[in-house]
């Protein structure tokens, strides 16, 4: 499990204890200095002395070298991430030094994670499509002179150019506006900023980051959206998140979507009696609107309903709304 | 009036960075973009999604701004759209390795009326931050701003008077990510709170909510062939008038198993528990997936998974049972096919549920094939199935708590992608949906049948002018009788490499064939200046 580079990413935070004498100090560091003459590092400046453009390529990027800047925490060098450079100094032939975008899969991870915390999917967590097809932290990065975030390319282009498929489903009839770059794909597929986001029943804490209002908590659930219940499975049991033929990315619309679930109960349609809107519209969101739960009904009944209808008496002189 | 002082004031931020910029200055640059667009719209201004975030007017862009400061220090900017109300504006300032703070700033408009008169228009602005004191330990904290003003014609738009849906949601949160020697270690404490300005109090839905997340993942010592990680996640939502709560503690933790000959063995464990004060339900959701997976170089892999998950809220109980086999194979980096199934067995084990028991399938096959750097073909099918009553025979007797609906919903897509290095590159794709949905209550169904074809072309550019067209039509069946259809082409001549003049025209049309009033055709044309500068 070595990995190539990783003797001369270490760095020594060994202090003396305090109360040792002066002297013994001044040996250890002459004898600390002796040995790092014997064994020195090659520097920066090395480097860029034949790879002038990498210089360029770095900066504004996070792996500026240190070298060239001031106050800095992070110690960046070209060899933290290119090793085996003292060879490559004496015989200059690309073989003899790391290319951490030449490494293909665990390899490649495993260089770049001396550093970073792999992405979610990519290490622990999940079956993570990328990690299974053995895929390079640079088959999306770019360390010299890519985008911001180091990408390949801007915003949903990025992803979309390996997803090349996803790109109809957002010119459908209703869609998130991926395409006019008001969102983009890592606005829900977050690979960095959810690391702990893996169980189903989080997923509906995605949506609700653009559509507050939807989200619950409500005094009456509809069990359908919430994605921790028995028989919930989140906003995706009535929604097609990337492009529906359907207003509101709905996977069905109308009475047909509710009765996937639901028997329609007697007595609801196509009868001569029923108020004229309702009989109208043929739609269960007539009156129940509240579908994404209600403060007031636990049959998600629309709280101004009565007055909408024009109804002079109460819904309850006439309806059984108590179960 | 009011969005022209909010023009104003990014303007004058914009000036204000580039006069922080000047002092001490290194390098720097960027493109500004001048321009007017025009539209010509008739029709339904509710209908075509596409257009709903276009406005007509002059528009200001900066782009790409990039300056470098001695010492490493650094300001971003891409402002799109800044005299606009589609404005879409990001900018930051960093020093790679201790700091950086970023603000970002979007807003999308959907309208609700024939005429355009009634809309919501959602803006959302959010600050971020991170500070690394040690190389490593970051800090990091965000405060955002997601609100949405305007009205609309909620669910049912022939019935119900306007509805207003302003609200504001706004967010906070702080932490730190800890990285040290393949060990790590992230917390996170984030607020939200939810208020809407309605007065009525069967509409108030204002509430707050507080999370807090624990991760961590080590490498055991002596055994650095096995990750091991965990973590702990709670949140608490609670409505501000009448005291309804919602509270989630979830605990998890995982390994994973780098064995020799490339093999990997993943598990994972994670266990929830939500409790509701108002329906007085406490639901535990158990989860176990463990999977094995192996691969020959860069060659072919395979992985096989099972999950268990169990859901239990006292009064009922399932349990499923989930298989997956995920594959790929790449033959001489020609040709590459993935192959993704998974299936899942849902039994109600206690109680009665609304849906009773399920069965879900989901397929994916995918093949790429590049026989040349100019040539790319990829087709893929995705197959979703789900079916809560296979029987035919005992569908006669369900009662009200089998529904017995099924759905069935195939994808399939094709592209191809050719490239000619003297001439340029075209795409062309096109994507056939159909979807079949048996809902046995009250014997409705529901039937889709699309089709989107998409093309693009790039031309190589010809001594400084470079065009790029594309179009795409859509056409939904069955249920539904829609017609889309977009094109857009775009022209660029750059002048002594520092100025680029530009035109865009697109045109979109929309048709509903059932429903008369909803038909929609407008042009639009965009003429531009983008300058490039340095500093």
């Amino acid at each position: 499990m070595k990995i190539l580079g990783e003797s001369k990413m270490k760095i020594d935070h060994s202090r003396g204890p305090a109360g040792i004498p002066v002297w013994v100090g001044i040996v250890l560091l002459l004898l600390i200095s002796g040995l790092a003459q014997g064994n020195d590092l090659i520097s920066d400046e090395t480097c860029l002395d034949c790879h002038d453009t990498m210089q360029e390529s770095l900066k504004n990027t996070p792996h500026q070298l240190s070298s060239l800047q001031k106050n800095t925490s992070t110690e960046i060098a070209c060899i933290n991430c290119h090793s085996g450079a003292e060879i490559h100094v004496e015989d200059p032939e690309v073989g003899n030094i790391s290319n951490p975008a030449r490494l293909e899969g665990f390899e490649a991870r495993q260089a770049c994670s001396n550093c970073h915390k792999p992405h979610v999917g990519m290490d622990n967590y999940g079956f993570d499509v990328h990690s299974e097809l053995e895929l390079n932290c640079s088959n999306c990065h770019k360390v010299h002179g890519g985008h911001s975030g180091l990408l390949l390319s801007k915003k949903a282009e990025f992803c979309l150019k390996c997803h090349e498929e996803m790109k109809n489903p957002f010119s459908r009839r209703s869609m998130h506006p991926v395409n006019q770059q008001t969102i983009t794909c890592l606005s829900c597929h977050s690979m960095t900023k959810r690391k702990d986001m893996s169980t189903g029943f989080e997923f509906e804490r995605v949506c609700q980051d653009c559509h507050p209002q939807q989200a619950g908590p409500f005094p009456f659930e509809h069990e359908a959206a919430n994605a921790y219940a028995v028989e919930g499975n989140g906003c995706l049991s009535c929604h097609d998140p990337h492009g529906s033929e359907n207003d509101k990315l709905l996977k069905q619309s109308g009475e047909e979507l509710c009765s996937s679930c639901h028997m329609t109960p007697p007595g609801h349609l196509n009868l001569p009696a029923l108020h004229g809107p309702i009989r109208d519209i043929e739609n269960c969101v007539a009156c129940h609107s509240a579908v994404h739960g209600s403060f007031t009904s636990h049959k998600l009944l629309d709280p101004f309903l009565q007055s909408r209808l024009g109804s002079p008496q109460d819904c309850n002189q006439c309806h059984d709304l108590s179960d | 009036m009011k969005n022209i002082g909010k023009s104003v004031l990014v303007i004058n931020a914009i000036i204000v960075l580039l006069l922080i910029a000047s002092i001490n200055a290194d390098t720097g640059g960027g493109k500004l973009k001048l321009g007017y667009l025009y539209t010509d719209e008739v029709g339904n201004l509710e209908v075509n999604q596409e257009t709903f975030n276009t406005y007509e007017g002059a528009v200001f862009s900066l782009l790409d701004m990039v300056y470098l400061f001695d010492g490493g220090l650094s300001i971003n900017a891409d402002m799109q759209n800044i005299t606009l109300n589609n404005r879409n504006l990001t900018a930051s300032i960093s020093k790679p390795g201790l700091f950086s703070i970023s603000a970002h700033n979007n807003q999308y408009r959907r309208n609700y009326e024939f005429n355009g008169g009634n809309f919501t228009r959602r803006r959302t602005t959010s600050f971020n931050g991170t500070f690394k004191p040690f190389s490593y330990a970051q800090l990091f904290a965000g405060f955002g701003v997601t609100a949405k003003k305007g009205v609309s014609n909620d669910l049912i738009a022939e019935t119900y008077d306007t509805v207003n849906v302003d609200y504001s949601h706004t967010t906070f949160n702080f932490g730190a990510n800890m990285l040290y020697k393949k060990n790590s270690l992230f917390w996170e404490y984030r607020h939200l709170d939810f208020s809407n300005n309605v007065e009525s109090e069967l509409y108030n839905t204002g509430r707050t909510a507080d999370a807090f997340r624990l991760s961590g993942s080590t490498l055991i010592p002596k055994y650095d062939w096995i990750l091991v990680s965990g973590g702990y996640h709670y949140r608490l939502d609670k409505i501000e008038s009448n005291s309804t709560e919602l509270k989630t503690n979830l605990g998890w933790g995982a390994a994973k198993l780098y064995i020799p000959q490339r093999y990997i063995i993943n598990y994972r464990i994670s266990y929830a528990r939500t409790n509701h004060s108002a329906t007085l339900r406490e639901t535990d959701n158990v989860i176990n997936t463990i999977s094995i997976g192996k691969s020959w170089a860069g060659k072919f892999g395979l992985r096989i998974g099972y999950e268990n998950r169990v859901a239990d809220d006292l009064t009922d109980r399932t349990e499923s049972n989930g298989l997956l086999l995920n594959g790929w194979l790449k033959i001489k980096k020609q040709l590459l096919v993935r192959v993704f199934t998974s299936t899942r067995e849902n039994n109600v084990v206690n109680g009665t549920t609304l849906i009773g028991e399920e069965s879900i399938a989901r397929h994916k096959i995918t093949a790429i094939y590049t026989p040349s750097s100019r040539v790319s073909l990829r087709v893929q099918w995705n197959g979703q199935f789900a079916s809560h009553d296979p029987d035919t025979q005992i569908r006669d007797t369900l009662t009200d708590t089998e529904v017995g609906s099924k759905v069935d919903y195939n994808t399939l897509t094709a592209s191809l992608k050719l490239s000619a290095p003297d001439y340029g590159k075209i795409i062309v794709s096109h994507t056939y949906y159909r979807g079949q949905f048996e809902n046995n209550s009250a014997d409705l169904s529901y039937e889709f049948s699309d089709h989107l074809f998409r093309a693009s072309i790039y031309p190589n550019s010809y001594k400084n002018l470079s065009v790029f067209a594309s179009g795409k039509y859509y056409r939904s069946r069955r249920n539904r009788d829609v017609e889309k259809t977009s094109i857009s082409i775009n022209a660029e001549y750059v002048l002594k490499d520092t100025y680029t003049i530009g035109a865009q025209y697109e045109a979109y049309n929309f048709d509903n064939f059932l429903v008369f009033k909803e038909y929609y055709t407008t042009n639009i044309v965009h003429f531009y200046v983008i300058k490039n500068f340095e500093i």
